[in-house]
């Protein structure tokens, strides 16, 4: 039993780091998401509205290739373009983030039901009061569910941003390799965990809160 | 009243749905435009909203030009219902019905009292419904809401496209029914789509029927069941349907001849004396050429019980009329709808032919229902 009562000691001197590895853990996946969501979501808008096919596959075709690079891999190749740290770690999450924000967001506006288009077209709903009070609302449970899984993997994935350079819970786990200590790498592993849990948590109450059944 | 004024319909895959249409749907009435599938009900209909543009001709609105009205007001001002139910799924009953006086800025209190008097008029109790969600609804119930969704916002015109074919027999019966009782209070002018013809006779006011983007008849239910313009009309009402109509009863069976009839220049007293012999209420006035004059009622004769009046002093004017070959089931109906107690006969050629009461024809239809039917009818 020695060892929980070392591993309190640990928490105890170290607390002040692993809260600033955790905040900036936290801040890099959700700022990456954020902007996913920033631009996903108003491209998968417009993408779902228009009629030129070309635009259509020529992004899908892109970000899908995005996605199919090895993390570490996209991580790498942004070195030589952005160099280490905070800036070519989050560009990389980001451009993660985007497909599946991109294809619900798609997917929700394109799943509504035409006929119920029509009945708001019929009515006199101009093309915005269409897309907001109709569109969005019945495509809303797609969405939520992209931001959903796309945090919980971001969150996650963001413990490779430390290899260059950018911090976050990735880091602690890096040190606890470098000096063989286990409570770094231990500890490291369960924030990012429970981190994740807890934003798929979180997310899973605003999208029952706000979906309508 | 809505006018297609030579209006044709070019699809952008070069489709002609629409040839050469011409139509008037006059206000206040029901207007059912009827036809096998793909005919171009619909693209007539949706032309009216401009939900589909007419590629050639015009189609007028109280003598305007729709396609100088901005889309969007012009489809606010007129109520819409489509087939499938349209009602959003994510909005409640009351939202729904809210819906376009919301788009129009209505006050929440107006909009509040505009839902619940609604709901009341389809038998929807507010308190129970306005919070629920369309899923929550019946099939059945889910259409009323369409269709006071649509009332919602006062439009004097509303097109409804197949609006009741997808519920079952009994709701689509009682949807009928509902609508007809409507709108004699809601008088609206009413563009409905459907390929039921049973549908079209009972709530029509005037059956347009169309083939292949072109309108082969267009009269009364009573005109074209009497009249089928051709074989593809025959064929598309039904022989069965045409047998039982022409095996039916019709007004001339039961009116009252030559004894319902007086001329405009008789005397008062001798009119009296007639209607008494023959235990009439009503007498029709017709003159020298079988044109109706007008009508006369016992009432009319006791206010005016002068020994040197005519009876063209003092007859009244005459409304409502029926043709012959009228069923005695329509003609109840007419006479209901406008309550009257009596109606001339009209024969196209031969002019006035007499007069159908609503007693004589109550004892007639009592006499025909407690017959055995003919054919298993
Ligand atoms: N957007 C379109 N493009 C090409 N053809 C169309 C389009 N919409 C309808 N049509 C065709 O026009 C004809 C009439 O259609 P519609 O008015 O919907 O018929 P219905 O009488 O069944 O309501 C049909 O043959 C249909 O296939
Ligand atoms: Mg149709």
């Amino acid at each position: 039993m020695e060892w929980i009562t070392d591993y309190f000691q640990f928490l105890a001197e170290r607390y002040p780091d692993i809260l600033k590895y955790t905040v900036e853990h936290l801040l890099m996946s959700i700022g990456s998401v954020v902007l996913g969501i920033v631009i996903a979501i108003p491209l998968g808008i417009y993408l779902s509205k228009t009629e030129k096919k070309l635009v259509n596959s020529f992004a899908f075709t892109i970000v899908n290739v995005f996605q199919t690079i090895p993390t570490i891999a996209l991580l790498a190749i942004m070195i030589p373009f952005l160099g280490i740290g905070l800036k070519p770690a989050m560009t990389a999450l980001f451009l993660y983030s985007l497909l599946p924000l991109l294809r619900n967001t798609y997917t929700g506006i394109k799943s509504v039901d035409p006929k119920i288009i029509e009945a708001a077209r019929g009515m006199g709903y101009n093309s915005l009061q269409q897309l907001f009070r109709v569109e969005l609302p019945l495509a809303f449970p797609y969405i939520i569910s992209g931001i959903r899984v796309t945090t919980v993997y971001i969150i996650s994935w963001t413990t490779l941003a430390a290899v260059i350079g950018a911090g976050g819970l990735g880091g602690l786990i890096l040190s606890g390799l470098g000096f063989n200590s286990k409570p770094l790498i231990f500890t490291g592993t369960i924030m990012a965990i429970v981190i994740a849990v807890l934003a798929d948590h979180l997310i899973g109450r605003v999208e029952k809160r706000l979906s309508y059944k | 009243m809505i006018r297609l004024e030579g209006v044709q319909k070019v699809y952008e895959d070069g489709f002609k749905a629409l040839k050469n249409i011409n139509i008037e749907f006059k206000r206040g009435e029901i207007s059912v435009l009827i036809g096998p599938s793909g005919c171009g009900k619909t693209t007539t209909m949706k032309l009216l909203n401009r939900l589909i543009e007419h590629t050639e001709g015009k189609v007028l609105i109280d003598g305007k030009d729709i396609s100088t009205i901005d889309p969007i007001d012009l489809r606010r001002s007129i109520g819409y219902v489509i087939q499938h139910i349209g009602l959003f799924p994510h909005m409640s009953i009351k939202e729904n019905v809210a819906a376009v006086p919301k788009l129009l800025k209505w006050d929440t209190e107006r909009i509040e009292k505009r839902v619940t008097e609604l709901l009341n008029m389809v038998g929807l109790d507010p308190d129970t419904y306005k919070d629920r969600r369309p899923s929550e609804l019946s099939g059945g119930q889910q259409q009323r809401v369409g269709v006071i969704r649509a009332l919602a916002a006062e439009p004097s015109i509303i097109l409804m496209d197949e609006p009741f074919s997808a519920l079952d027999p009994i709701s689509r019966e009682q949807l009928q029914d509902e609508l007809v009782r409507l709108q004699k209070e809601i008088q609206k002018t009413i563009i409905f789509v459907t390929h039921d013809m049973d549908e079209a006779i009972k709530i029509a006011d005037q059956i347009i029927l169309m083939k292949d983007g072109e309108v082969v008849q267009q009269g009364t239910p009573v005109q074209i069941l009497q009249n089928p313009a051709n074989e593809f009309v025959e064929e598309f009402i039904g022989k069965e349907r045409l047998q039982k109509y022409r095996s039916m009863p019709t007004v001339e069976e039961f009116m009252e001849k030559r004894s319902a009839i007086v001329s405009p220049d008789m005397p008062l007293p001798k009119a009296m004396k007639q209607m008494e012999e023959h235990h009439l209420d009503t007498m029709i006035v017709v003159d020298g050429y079988r044109q109706v004059k007008g009508q006369l009622s016992i009432f009319q004769m006791f206010n005016n019980n002068d020994a040197n009046k005519l009876v063209v002093d003092v007859m009244k004017p005459v409304k409502y009329r029926v043709q012959t070959g009228t069923p005695l089931e329509d003609a109840l109906t007419l006479m209901s709808q406008h309550d009257v107690h009596a109606l001339p006969v009209i024969d196209k050629k031969l002019g006035c032919l007499g007069l159908i009461t609503k007693n004589r024809m109550i004892e007639g239809m009592a006499r025909i229902y407690s017959m055995p039917r003919k054919e298993g009818a």
